[in-house]
């Protein structure tokens, strides 16, 4: 029996299984092979010690250019070991899941061991492939792995159809080797997926990741989501339904999360998934306890009528991550989010009417917000108190204030906006623009009002994550800029990468 | 002014709503009934239905509340909650309570932890005195 062993790159969520893993191994099920899983993101995060996988999460995710030798060697050997381990003389393909940019590094590491180790052909793909190899590096992170000859087959773009067309041995299939990947057209047609190669009891939490759509039916000017999907797609929704019973019947799986850039992409599947599952819940209440969460787009109100909230209610929508981005229409507006404060009143209404929680996604000093759209931001902070007290914002995330990215809509913009990159303060994106256009509106001044809004949401007892963690970077920020102001025209890097 | 509303997926028999003891509203044979009334707080609030052994949805003031985090006493025949002018405060306590009662015992006294998970006591003045000060001077 021919067998091959996927293997789950760090630094993902440790608390429940890949949901990339278990599709690609229904895949390889149905073209008879067996499947071992090596997830290397949750033996390390069992292996390291805290402060070991601070620092290797820190190097991964771009914020620290070094590695100690010693901990390289740590990572190395737990790579080499286990996978030796899982090998068998049936081992026909060792695959690597490289889940997103912030795993680049730690891919290239590994296929450098790899190569020195091992010599099964091995796999790679998943959307940190298509990315820029590091900040520095803007070579496509696959076509550099095919230059430097570190994987036998590269998939590019989606890889459910391209590994089946690779196990059944047509290598020439598109996305293979090569950066011109076919966008699956029909996702209800890809097989459900499968845990039972899994050890479940490894996970802490009884939660697995659910795919209903693909891509977006916005083009968000700060989001590069196009680049990875750039056609919107949805699974029938009974087919997710379908799903859900399945993995609560195989292994009392209860808590589902949507991988989803939006649930409601598609209002009128959205809506029938909803209806479907309420009906699932009546007519086999052991399936009550089906709760999910995913991101959610604020919807004009005349296209989320009070009974799709109801829907959501009863089938169990337990938390939506809403894209609010800001308070002001205007901003809004920029940034092609197609909905308006009143909308946004609207769908608070709603879900505090239904006991839907929130956790509201927000950027400060978009290239053009001015004085009077961060007045709106504060205004509507004081505004919407009682909902964060009642729970209904659950939390609000501010961010590290507007940063510009590579392949975003706004970076097409530029000449519009009169934004200037020249002083460059750059993480993994650029934070030290400005705008001819807004020229207010400088790092300085932002770093300033997204201290006036932390301020005024812990005052107002608004739940935020993560704080000190963001206060940090905004302090490391402040110190560039106050470099930047005694030294112009140099550009300044809070990392080096190669 | 507030506003009581108590709803069903079944319909009731019948529903009354008593505030301080005294019915405000009532009705039969309805999936919803809404009572809006002028009273001073506290409100002690006591819903009686039929039929029997149902837990039925219920909001103030626009807000489905949780039974757990709003103190609803449920019996057979009848719902009770009292509102005070603490009755919001006391609810997200309470609800901070349920967060911090999701993570593991031995992280919960931690002032990062309260920060990274629960999103609370993290004015962090210091740090926020620093960047002010970077930007400022």
């Amino acid at each position: 029996m021919k067998n091959i062993i996927f293997v789950c790159l760090p630094k993902i969520e440790t608390a429940y299984p890949s949901g990339a893993l278990a599709i690609l191994s229904s895949v390889a099920k149905n073209n008879n092979y067996t499947v071992s899983i090596f997830d290397y993101n949750l033996d390390l995060s069992e292996i390291l010690t805290e402060s070991e996988w601070d620092q290797f999460d820190s190097w991964n995710t771009l914020a620290n250019e070094h590695l100690t030798d010693q901990l390289e060697q740590k990572l190395k050997t737990v790579f080499i070991n286990v996978l030796a381990d899982k090998i068998s003389p049936h081992t026909q393909y060792v695959s690597i899941s490289v889940f997103s940019y912030f795993s680049n590094r730690i891919a290239a590491k590994v296929l450098g061991w790899y190569k020195e180790n091992f010599s099964i052909p091995v796999i790679i793909g998943g959307s940190g492939i298509s990315t820029d190899t590091s900040p520095n590096n803007k070579e496509i992170f696959g076509n550099f792995i095919i230059r430097q000859q570190l994987a036998d087959y590269v998939i590019f773009g989606e890889g459910e159809i391209t590994l089946d067309q690779l196990l059944k041995g047509n290598a020439n299939y598109p996305g293979i080797n090569k950066n011109n990947p076919v966008q699956i057209e029909n996702l209800s047609e890809l097989p459900t997926p499968t845990y039972e190669y899994f050890d479940m009891s490894k996970y802490k939490n009884k939660k697995i990741l659910i795919t209903g759509s693909r891509g977006c039916v916005r083009s968000c000017t700060f989001c590069d989501i196009g680049l990875t999907w750039p056609r919107f797609r949805y699974r029938d929704a009974q087919h997710i339904v379908d799903e859900m019973k399945k993995h609560f019947y195989d292994y009392g799986i209860t808590e589902f999360e949507f991988t989803d850039s939006l649930i409601n992409g598609s209002v009128s599947n959205f809506y029938r998934f909803n209806e479907l599952l309420c009906e699932e819940k009546q007519k086999h209440p052991e399936l009550k306890p089906i709760r999910y969460q995913g991101q959610f787009i604020c919807r004009p109100a005349q296209q989320q009528k009070e009974k799709n909230y109801e829907l959501m209610h009863h089938a169990g929508c337990s938390m939506l991550i809403t894209g609010i981005e800001s308070f002001s229409n205007s901003v809004r507006t920029h940034m092609k989010k197609h909905f308006s404060n009143d909308d946004i009143s609207y769908h608070l209404e709603q879900c505090a009417r239904w006991g839907i929680p929130n956790v509201f996604l927000m950027i400060v000093g978009y290239p053009t917000e001015t004085q009077e759209d961060h007045q709106d931001n504060l205004a509507a902070i004081i505004k919407y108190k009682n909902y964060a007290t009642m729970g209904t914002i659950f939390m609000i995330r501010w961010g590290f204030t507007m940063h510009l990215y590579d392949h975003t809509p706004i970076m097409d913009m530029i000449d519009e906006l009169g934004i200037n990159m020249d002083q460059n303060i750059k993480f993994d994106s650029v934070y030290s623009w400005s705008s001819l256009t807004n020229p207010g509106n400088t790092l300085r001044e932002r770093i300033k009002r997204r201290i006036e809004i932390h301020e005024l949401c812990v005052k107002l007892g608004y739940p935020m994550p993560r704080v000190q963690e963001e206060l940090l970077i905004l302090k490391t920020l402040a110190e560039k800029s106050k470099e930047l102001d005694s030294r112009p025209q140099r550009k300044i890097l809070l990392t080096h990468t190669t | 002014m507030h506003l009581v509303e108590i709803a069903n997926n079944n319909i009731f028999e019948y529903v009354k709503i008593f505030v301080n003891g005294e019915l405000v509203a009532k009705d039969n044979n309805v999936q919803l009934l809404i009572a809006k009334f002028d009273y001073n707080l506290p409100l002690v609030i006591d819903i009686e239905f039929a039929p029997f052994g149902i837990k039925p949805i219920v909001r103030f003031n626009n807000f489905l509340l949780n039974y757990w985090l709003a103190d609803i006493l449920l019996q057979d025949h009848k719902l009770s909650f009292t509102v005070t002018e603490h009755f919001y405060t006391d609810y997200k306590n309470k609800d901070i309570q349920g967060r911090l009662a999701h993570l593991n015992a031995e992280e919960k006294l931690t002032e990062n932890v309260l920060d990274k998970y629960v999103g609370i006591n993290n004015l962090y003045p210091t740090l926020v005195d620093s960047i002010k000060n970077l930007i400022t001077k």
